[in-house]
């Protein structure tokens, strides 16, 4: 009950929070600052003459708000956000503003607005983070720093200012602008805004542009250790091109004659009923190498931060780089276990990291991604499973793969970079390194913003 | 850090330093910052070294906070405030010296610590704007009049919004913005002020109605202000049934104090001690030998606890009544009684003059050091050590009548640095406790021992109750002196204070007297005599009725005409004085200024003054104030020269 108060009282805070920040300069803050602060000296007026301060801060703050109503620029923009960005990488795209009004504009920034999304408070709960260790005990009560922490996340990316070069009338100029994604998946931006403070420096007038775009965060990239498996050449029904299908290839080539544990449906009747024995279809058949990554869709104990990591030690093995001839597959759990193949031509990595890009954790999909991975691991040289934990769903997936004899190995992401030991794993072992760790994890919450009109 | 920004520093020390007396040090710090202006001074600091200049600053700004809140209570906050500048200064000189546009945010907040440690790669804190707007709250908590100080806020933060960076603004728009937003902010804080004066004094009149109670017997100090604040409240809280009439002004003295410093008066002994009563009789003797007096005032009082000072005549020489368990007295003369909670009653019977039981002390002859250059200054001036203490006490009251006017502002309790000065030197206006403070050390500084009384003045005679009362704004400050053997009330305070006050009464103040009445009535009921009593019942009824509507009708008509001759009441008396026409007709023409004495404002319509106008503004005056009036001789004296008063009058005017 009080937690759920408490957590209805997080919004409005943060909206006010917001406004503060983005409707003040950083003057107009401390004038703020010191109406409030008068006004409660001048409770008692026989104590103190606060009143007239915060009536003079008041007034200012006032007349402030009021020129800023008047920001009308008639400024046009075109920008184009990149369809793929990196979590934690600065992407830099162009900004194109035409001044079509008959006024030199000076001194405006410009802003994006990424799309709000809150959470509600049963995902609020299930979110841990790291930070909280480094606030204090207050912060991790109350848990509105984590809030915060969680919307900055959700949101996907600070959105900080961009000063404008002075527009001259009737002119274009194009300027660079940068993005940072916080975290990985689908990145919306509502629009952005023009920005121009009031002759008093206090407030922002803020021109809002309805723009929206989205783009696809990718995972980051991190370092993982080298992992060293059996290099195995196997016979690929199908060949290279059909590698990403499961099961028998479709490529025929021409006819054979039968031998036991041939399908029943590759029996070619009529050749059967012409020749008097039995005749099968053959299709084109390859060996080369397959190397398979597995991502563990349990819920990670170590909650978002170490899933998020699982991910990012995920796609720092797909697009490592591999051996010319090899083919490198990912299976995920999307709606569906899921089975994405890279390599000799057949694709890039970016399916898969887009793929990645979207992943969540799947535990309901535990027992469909065993028997995927039963059926497709006759095919692949070698299996390194990504998992959280390894007495969980991740050891099950490597024990399966160990089962039919094909050569495996859990990479270890331990919860919060704690070193994690062997145990009774059916397989080799490779944990993460702590460093490692530190740099998968989705940026802090702390990261502030440009101050532009300072 | 550019130029700018220590000039701001400066600008807000100077305003601090000047208000708050800090001249030293606020000249020591702008110093400090000036020279940080140069190249050669500059000082590498690390996160670390921040660190421990915030935790310097945290350990004397937590120093700070339990000194003033041990000394000062609640109002400590304001002391801090006045502090602040010197203990935030550090940080502020930190980031001047090391010329960096902000100092590590870790330095403030230790969870950022814990984040960011040693990195330097933190959020940064600015510390010259907060430390800018820190210097002008305590600027205006320092500051002791509104005028000066609105001036330099509005200057400091013009020049404040006139060194901010902007660039999409020419220098001359920011400047006419500036500007309105100066002059708008002036007329929002006068507005500002009045309605918080409004605020204020309805909030006291409300709580004055309900709750104020006797003076707490505990309480050893009263500051300036602390009378003046009730200035506004009309209760009733005194109903006195006096036999044979007193005489006028009747001064009821509650408590007296005698160290004063920094506006604060108080009683370092309060000892209270038990007074034995009168064998077989309730009746307490307040004088040594025991008297009996010639005059007796039965007082009703509502009794909020069940001992408490109560206010007595400073002749008083017994005090008893049924209602009295207990009678205590200290080292002053103040009485405290025990007497049931609710509305009680005690008689007092007082004079004729007698000797004090008490003498005089040593402490009745101090005069605090921080005011006693400027109070000799003013005795040697008044030549107060060559005359009488009867006469030095008429000379004061003289002084004060034509020099100062009397006002209800300032108002500020617990005023800050030197409340008396201000009005002694500069203002030269002010309330009763600014009078009797000043009346009281110049006594002193004279030789003449003195003391401070607070009390009420009793002069309203309400003729529906047909008694004595004494509203809560009636309370009073005046001096004793100790003349010819004993103590004697000498009250500075110019004379029209009281109608003053009478006239800023509300509309509803016949509501809520019969209101109080009312619950006066209730209060005593089955504890007062049988006809008392007997009366609640059909007054309940139709005084809520007719009273009711008389009272309203009176206050639609205006308020009853004091100057007619013949109406005899007591307050009336005098008003038919050969010398009202005459000021009557220079009303008209040279209006006095608000408060200022009779004296003052003949003396400036004639241009001059002599002893023509003073015999004449002396005969007025007992004709009109003192109850036992003038002699026909002295009335006809008074006509006579009133008419040649008039002539001079017209004479200057032609002029």
């Amino acid at each position: 009950m009080g937690r759920a108060l408490l957590y209805r009282a997080f919004a409005p805070t943060w909206r006010v929070g917001r406004w503060y920040e983005r409707r003040f300069t950083p003057t107009g803050r401390v004038f703020a600052g010191t109406f409030l602060v008068a006004l409660l000296f001048s409770i008692d007026r026989e104590q103190s003459l606060a009143l007239a301060l915060a009536a003079f801060t008041g007034t200012a703050l006032a007349v402030a708000w009021l020129a800023t109503l008047r920001l009308r620029p008639d400024i046009e923009i075109h920008r184009s956000l990149p369809e793929r960005l990196t979590d934690g990488t600065p992407a830099h795209y162009e900004v194109t503003l035409h001044n079509r009004g008959r006024r030199w504009q000076r001194g405006l920034g410009f802003r994006e607005i990424p799309a709000p999304s809150l959470p509600d408070l049963a995902t609020f709960d299930t979110f841990r983070s790291a930070d909280d260790r480094l606030r204090p005990w207050f912060d991790r009560v109350v848990g509105f720093p984590r809030w915060l922490e969680m919307v900055r996340l959700r949101q996907g990316t600070t959105t900080p200012a961009a000063r404008l070069p002075d527009l001259p009338p009737g002119a274009s100029i194009t300027v660079r602008a940068t993005l940072t994604p916080l975290r990985r998946g689908r990145l919306v931006i509502d629009g952005c805004e023009l920005l121009a403070p009031d002759p008093l420096g206090l407030c922002i007038g803020r021109q809002r542009l309805s723009m929206p775009a989205a783009s696809l965060v990718l995972p980051r990239r991190i370092a993982v250790p080298a992992i060293e498996l059996r290099a195995h050449r196997q016979y690929q029904r199908g060949g290279v091109t059909l590698a990403r299908s499961v099961g028998d290839s479709s490529e025929f080539i021409g006819l054979r004659d039968y031998r036991p544990g041939d399908s029943r449906r590759h029996i070619q009747w009529r050749a059967w009923a012409r020749l008097g024995y039995p005749v099968v279809r053959e299709y084109q058949d390859e060996y080369y190498d397959r190397h398979l990554v597995v991502l563990d869709g349990d819920e990670a104990p170590g909650g978002f931060r170490q899933f998020e990591t699982m991910v990012a030690a995920a796609a720092s093995l797909v697009v490592r780089r591999q051996p010319a001839d090899a083919l490198l597959d990912l299976v995920v759990n999307l709606d569906a276990p899921t089975l994405l193949t890279s390599g000799r031509g057949i694709a890039a990595s970016a399916p898969l990291l887009d793929a990645l890009a979207s992943v969540q954790p799947r535990p309901d999909q535990a027992g469909a991604l065993r028997r995927f991975l039963a059926q497709t691991v006759p095919h692949i040289g070698s299996v390194i499973v990504v998992t959280g934990q390894l007495d969980g769903e991740g050891a099950e997936l490597a024990r399966s793969v160990v089962r039919q004899r094909v050569a495996c190995c859990l990479l270890h992401v331990p919860a919060d970079g704690a070193a994690g030991g062997a145990g009774e794993a059916p397989c080799r072992v490779v944990t993460l390194p702590a460093e490692s760790f530190a740099a998968g994890a989705p940026a802090s919450a702390a990261q502030g913003a440009e101050e532009v009109f300072a | 850090m550019n130029t700018a920004r220590r000039v701001l520093i400066v600008i807000a020390l100077a305003g601090w330093s000047w208000y708050a007396g800090q001249w030293l040090g606020g000249a020591l710090m702008a110093a400090l910052v000036c020279a940080s202006l140069h190249n050669g001074l500059r000082v590498d600091m690390t996160p670390r070294d921040y660190f421990r200049v915030a935790d310097l600053t945290s350990v004397l700004f937590a120093g700070l906070a339990v000194l003033c809140f041990v000394r000062y209570g609640f109002r400590g906050i304001y002391q801090i405030m006045i502090w602040l500048p010197y203990v935030v200064f550090p940080l502020v000189i930190a980031q001047c010296f090391n010329g960096v546009p902000g100092i590590p945010r870790a330095a403030l907040f230790a969870s950022l610590r814990r984040r960011y440690g040693d990195s330097t790669d933190g959020p940064q804190s600015d510390t010259v704007l907060p430390y800018f707007m820190a210097c002008l709250v305590a600027a205006s908590v320092a500051a002791p009049d509104a005028g000066s100080f609105v001036a330099f806020a509005g200057g400091a933060l013009g020049a404040l919004l006139l060194a901010a960076p902007a660039r999409r603004h020419a220098l001359p728009v920011r400047g006419v913005f500036v500007v309105a937003v100066a002059l708008a902010g002036l007329s929002v804080a006068v507005a500002a002020f009045k309605v918080q004066q409004q605020l204020e004094d309805l909030m006291v009149y409300l709580a004055a109605q309900f709750i104020h109670g006797e003076r707490d017997p505990n309480q050893v100090i009263t500051a300036i202000g602390s009378v003046s604040r009730l200035k506004t409240v009309d209760k009733i809280v005194l109903r006195i049934d006096a036999a044979p009439i007193p005489r006028l002004p009747l001064l009821l003295t509650e408590a007296m104090y005698t160290r004063f410093d920094h506006g604060v008066w108080s009683l370092p002994d309060n000892q209270f001690v038990a007074v034995d009563a009168l064998p077989g009789q309730a009746l307490w003797p307040l004088t040594e030998p025991a008297r009996s007096g010639t005059g007796r005032l039965d007082i009703h009082r509502l009794q909020r606890r069940e001992v408490s000072t109560v206010p007595l005549p400073v002749d008083a020489a017994t005090v008893g009544g049924g209602d009295i368990f207990e009678t205590q007295r200290n080292g002053v003369d103040t009485v405290m009684l025990e007497m049931p909670v609710g509305e009680s009653s005690y008689q007092v019977t007082y004079g004729p003059p007698a000797p004090a039981p008490y003498r005089p002390a040593e402490f009745d002859l101090r005069v605090p050091d921080s005011y006693a250059a400027l109070i000799d200054r003013y005795a040697r001036d008044l030549e107060l050590a060559a005359l009488p203490p009867a006469a030095a006490a008429a000379r004061i009251i003289e002084f004060f009548e034509t020099h100062y006017a009397y006002t209800l502002e300032p108002r500020r309790r617990f005023p800050s640095r030197y409340p008396l000065r201000t009005f002694l030197e500069t203002t030269r206006s002010g309330h009763c406790e600014y009078f009797a403070t000043a009346t009281v050390l110049m006594l002193r500084s004279a030789g003449v021992p003195a003391r401070y009384a607070v009390g009420y003045l009793v002069q309203e005679y309400s003729e529906f109750e047909q008694r004595w009362i004494a509203r809560l704004r009636h309370r009073h400050a005046w001096a004793l002196a100790y003349i010819d053997g004993r103590w004697q009330s000498v009250d500075a305070t110019p004379p029209g204070w009281f109608d003053i006050e009478d006239q800023a009464a509300p509309p509803w103040q016949g509501v809520m007297d019969l209101a109080n009445w009312l619950l006066y009535k209730t209060r005593r009921f089955g504890r007062g005599p049988a006809d008392d009593n007997g009366l609640l019942a059909p007054l309940t009824v139709t005084a809520l009725t007719v009273v009711l509507a008389v009272l309203i009708y009176r206050r639609r008509r205006g308020r009853p005409d004091h100057r007619a001759a013949d109406t005899g009441g007591h307050v009336r008396q005098g008003l038919d004085s050969a010398l009202i026409p005459l000021l009557e007709q220079l009303e008209q023409r040279h209006p006095p200024a608000p408060a200022e004495p009779l004296r003052a404002w003949l003396t400036r319509c004639v241009g001059g003054r002599d002893e023509t106008m003073d015999r004449a503004v002396t005969l007025h005056y007992r004709y009109r104030f003192d109850p036992s009036g003038i002699s026909p001789t002295e009335r006809n004296e008074l006509t006579e020269l009133a008419a040649l008063l008039g002539r001079r009058l017209v004479g200057a005017d032609l002029q």
